[in-house]
C-alpha cells in the first residue's frame, strides 16, 4: 500500500503493458517495424497515463474557477499553503541529507567493517524496511514515537527521562524519522552495491599510505560512489515528495505536507485547480533537484 | 646487526584452511626480495599479511625490531603498489601522489615540491593536473609507484605491478622500478609469477610452494642450484628423466638404462644409491647424429626427433626418449623423424633422490 501520487504509479506500469502489433507483413518488412512494435506499448502508456494527465493537470492549474486562464489558483495555493510548502521542502531536504548519511555509514561499515559477524548481521538487517509499505511504516512509528509510545516508555523505564517530561515525536520529527527509516535502506542498497563493485585496492592503497577507515570512507569511497548516491537520493526525494500516508498519519495537523493539502482540497472541496497548482509547485521542487543532477552529469562529461 | 624486516613463523588461515605454514624470512635494509611462485602458492597472501591487509594466525612480523603483526595497515609505514594500479579516479595525478603527504600534514608548498620531484623522477613531468583516467597503463603504474614513493615508506610492497602492462612497456617499467629502488635504497618486496622478472629485479628470490618456502637465495643460487625438483622445474629445468645411481669400483655413477649410457655423477653430488630424478634445461642439451663422437662428462641418450619449431635464434626440438619427451634447443637444423643422440653435460643435471618409490628407499 504505497501511497504515492498518480504520476509516480505510471512509471511502474509503463513498461509492463504488452500488446503485439500485427499486420506488419503488409508493405514493410517485419524487421523495420519490430522496434516500433516493441516501443509502442510503453509509449502509449506514457502518453495516456502520464503526458495527457500531466498536461490536463497543468491546464487545470491555470484555469480559474470562474473560467478563463489565470494565476488565481497559484495565488490561492501560496496564500493558504506557502507555510506547508516550506515545511515540505525542509522536511524532505533534511530527510534526504540524513538518508544519505545513514546510507554512507551503513554502506561504509559493510565495506570496511572488520568484525565479520557484525557485517553479516547488518547486511541482512538493514534491508528489512525495504519490504514495509509507507503506511505500515507510519503505523509502526505512531506506536513507537507517541507520548506514551515504546520509545518514551523505554527511556522512562531506563530512568533516562521522567514520565512527566515525555513529549510526543508525532510532528515534523516523526515524519523525518519515518522517512529516513523507510528510505535509507533503499539508498543503502544502491550505495552498498556500488561500494562492493569498487576496486578494493583503491581502499587498501589509501590505508597503506596512512588513512584510517573513516577517512578512507569520506575521501576515497564516497567520491567514487557519488553518482549512485545522488541517483538514490533524488529518487528518494521524489518518492518522499509524493507520500501521503506518512504525514497524514504521523502529523495530520498544521503545518503539514503538501500531499495532505492536495488531498484535502480535492476531497473536501473538489478544488482541483488549487490542488493542481500545489502539484505544480511540487513538480518545480523535484524538477529543480533533477536539474541539479543533470547539470552535474553534463559538467562531468565536459571535464572529460 | 638485526634484520630490517623479520618475518618469523608466519601462519595465515582462510577460514579453516591454512594457506601459509610458518614462513621465516629476514630482509636487510635496502634489499630487493622477490616472492616467486605459481598462482595459489601464497605469495600474495604473504605480501598482504606484511602490509596488514591479511590477519595473521600465528607468528610475527617485525620492522626495525618493532612488532607490527597486529597493527592496522595505516600504522605500518609501508606503501603498496597494486596490479590494478588502484589509482583514485576522482583525483588528478598530482592529488594521487600528494594524498599520502597530505595525511602526514605537509603544507601545500611542500606537497607541490615533492610532487614535482616525484613526477620528474618518473618521467611524468607536466602531467600533474591530468585526471588519472586519461593516462596509459604504463603511466598509471608509474603514478601508482610515485604515490607509494612520495611518502618515503620504510618498505615498498609490489603486488604483481607489471602483470597488466603489455610486454614492451613491462620491460621498460621493470627497468625503471629496479633503477629507482637502487637509487633510493628502499627495502622492497615484489610478488611475481614471472621467473625472469624475479631474476632480473631481485637481490634475493624466495620461492613459495603451497604456503611454504621452497627455497630462498640469490638468483644465481636458485637458478644454478635448485634445491628440489619443484624449484628446478619452476626455474625452467623442465625436462625430467628417471635414472638410477649405482656403485662402480666403489664410486657412484649414473647407471646405463634402456635409452641412456652410463655417466659419472656431477661433481659434488651426494646421492644415495637407487632411483633418482634428473631435471635439466632445454638449452643444456646438444643433439648429435648417431655416428658422432660423444663429448666427455656427459649423459648420453638415444632418441628420435618428433617435432621441430623455430622460436628465434635456435631451433626447438621435441625428442622422444623411450616413452618420455625431451625438449631441446639447438642451433643445428635437423629433420623430424631423425634418430639422434643427446648429450647433457653432467654439471647441467639437477639430480634428486626419487621420492615416489618408497620401498626402494628403504632397501637402500
Amino acid at each position: 500500500m504505497n501511497v504515492t501520487s498518480p504520476t509516480d504509479a505510471v512509471h511502474g506500469q509503463g513498461g509492463s503493458a504488452s500488446s503485439r502489433l500485427t499486420g506488419s507483413r503488409r508493405g514493410f518488412s517485419v524487421r523495420s517495424l519490430l522496434p516500433l512494435a516493441l516501443v509502442a506499448p510503453a509509449l502509449a502508456m506514457v502518453l495516456l497515463l502520464f503526458i495527457y494527465p500531466l498536461g490536463y493537470s497543468l491546464i487545470s492549474a491555470f484555469t480559474l474557477p470562474e473560467g478563463g486562464l489565470g494565476l488565481g489558483n497559484f495565488a490561492k495555493a501560496l496564500e493558504l499553503y506557502s507555510r506547508d510548502m516550506v515545511f515540505t521542502l525542509v522536511i524532505v531536504s533534511v530527510s534526504t541529507v540524513l538518508i544519505g548519511l545513514v546510507a554512507i555509514l551503513i554502506g561504509g561499515y559493510l565495506l570496511l567493517g572488520e568484525q565479520r559477524w557484525a557485517v553479516r548481521i547488518l547486511s541482512v538487517l538493514y534491508r528489512w524496511p525495504l519490504f514495509i509499505p509507507f503506511i505500515v511504516a507510519a503505523q509502526c512509528m505512531r506506536t513507537f514515537l507517541a507520548k506514551n509510545g515504546l520509545m518514551n516508555n523505554t527511556l522512562t523505564e531506563l530512568g533516562l527521562i521522567e514520565a512527566i517530561n515525555t513529549t510526543s515525536f508525532l510532528d515534523w520529527r516523526g515524519i523525518i524519522i519515518t522517512f529516513v527509516w523507510k528510505q535509507a535502506p533503499f539508498v543503502t542498497l544502491l550505495v552498498a552495491g556500488a561500494m562492493a563493485a569498487l576496486d578494493r585496492a583503491t581502499v587498501e592503497a589509501a590505508r597503506g599510505l596512512g588513512a584510517g577507515r573513516l577517512r578512507v570512507l569520506v575521501q576515497i569511497v564516497v567520491p567514487q560512489v557519488m553518482p549512485t548516491l545522488v541517483v538514490g537520493l533524488i529518487l528518494s526525494f521524489v518518492t518522499m515528495m509524493s507520500v501521503l500516508s506518512v504525514p497524514m498519519m504521523i502529523s495530520g495537523g498544521h503545518p503539514t505536507m503538501m500531499t495532505v493539502d492536495m488531498a484535502f482540497r480535492i476531497n473536501a472541496y473538489g478544488d482541483y485547480g488549487t490542488a493542481n497548482a500545489l502539484g505544480f509547485f511540487s513538480y518545480l521542487m523535484t524538477g529543480a533537484v533533477a536539474w541539479i543532477y543533470l547539470r552535474r552529469g553534463i559538467d562531468k562529461e565536459g571535464a572529460k | 646487526m638485526k634484520a630490517f624486516l623479520d618475518i618469523h613463523g608466519l601462519c595465515v588461515d582462510y577460514g579453516a584452511n591454512r594457506v601459509l605454514h610458518g614462513i621465516d624470512l629476514t630482509v636487510e635494509q635496502g634489499e630487493f626480495i622477490a616472492l616467486l611462485g605459481s598462482s595459489g602458492c601464497g605469495k600474495t597472501t604473504l605480501l598482504r599479511a606484511v602490509a596488514g591487509f591479511q590477519p595473521v594466525a600465528l607468528g610475527s612480523i617485525r620492522v626495525k625490531e618493532r612488532d607490527v603483526t597486529r597493527l592496522p595497515p595505516e600504522k605500518r609505514d609501508m606503501a603498496m603498489v597494486f596490479q590494478s594500479y588502484a589509482l583514485w579516479p576522482h583525483m588528478t595525478v598530482g592529488q594521487n601522489i600528494g594524498y599520502g603527504l597530505k595525511l602526514r600534514g605537509k603544507s601545500a608548498a611542500e606537497r607541490r615540491q615533492r610532487i614535482t620531484e616525484i613526477l620528474s623522477m618518473l618521467n611524468l613531468g607536466g602531467l600533474e593536473d591530468r585526471p588519472v583516467t586519461q593516462l596509459s597503463g604504463g603511466q598509471r603504474q608509474r603514478v601508482a609507484l610515485g604515490r607509494a614513493l612520495a611518502v618515503d615508506p620504510s618498505t615498498l610492497l609490489l603486488d604483481e605491478p607489471l602483470s597488466n602492462l603489455d610486454a614492451r612497456i613491462r620491460l621498460q617499467v621493470r627497468h625503471e622500478i629496479k633503477a629507482l629502488q637502487r637509487r633510493l635504497g628502499i627495502t622492497t618486496l615484489l610478488v611475481t609469477h614471472d621467473r625472469e622478472e624475479a631474476m632480473v629485479m631481485a637481490d634475493r628470490i624466495v620461492i613459495l610452494d603451497q604456503g611454504r618456502v621452497a627455497q630462498m637465495g640469490t638468483p644465481e643460487d636458485i637458478y644454478d642450484r635448485p634445491g628440489s625438483p619443484f624449484v628446478a622445474a619452476f626455474m625452467g629445468a623442465e625436462n625430467v628423466l628417471h635414472l638410477r645411481t649405482e656403485a662402480e669400483d666403489g664410486r657412484p655413477v649414473i647407471a646405463a638404462g634402456p635409452f641412456s649410457e652410463q655417466a659419472p655423477l656431477p661433481p659434488g653430488a651426494d646421492l644415495p644409491k637407487g632411483p633418482v630424478v634428473a631435471h635439466f634445461r632445454n638449452g643444456s642439451v646438444r643433439l648429435h647424429r648417431p655416428d658422432e663422437a660423444a663429448p666427455a662428462q656427459s649423459l648420453m641418450l638415444r632418441g628420435r626427433i618428433t617435432q621441430t619449431s623455430y622460436p628465434g635464434g635456435h631451433y626447438r626440438y621435441a625428442v622422444a626418449v623411450g616413452d618420455r619427451e625431451i625438449m631441446v634447443d639447438d642451433e643445428a637444423r635437423l629433420e623430424a623423424g631423425l634418430d639422434v643422440r643427446l648429450s647433457i653435460p653432467v654439471q647441467a643435471l639437477h639430480l634428486y633422490p626419487e621420492k615416489r618409490e618408497r620401498g626402494e628407499h628403504c632397501n637402500a
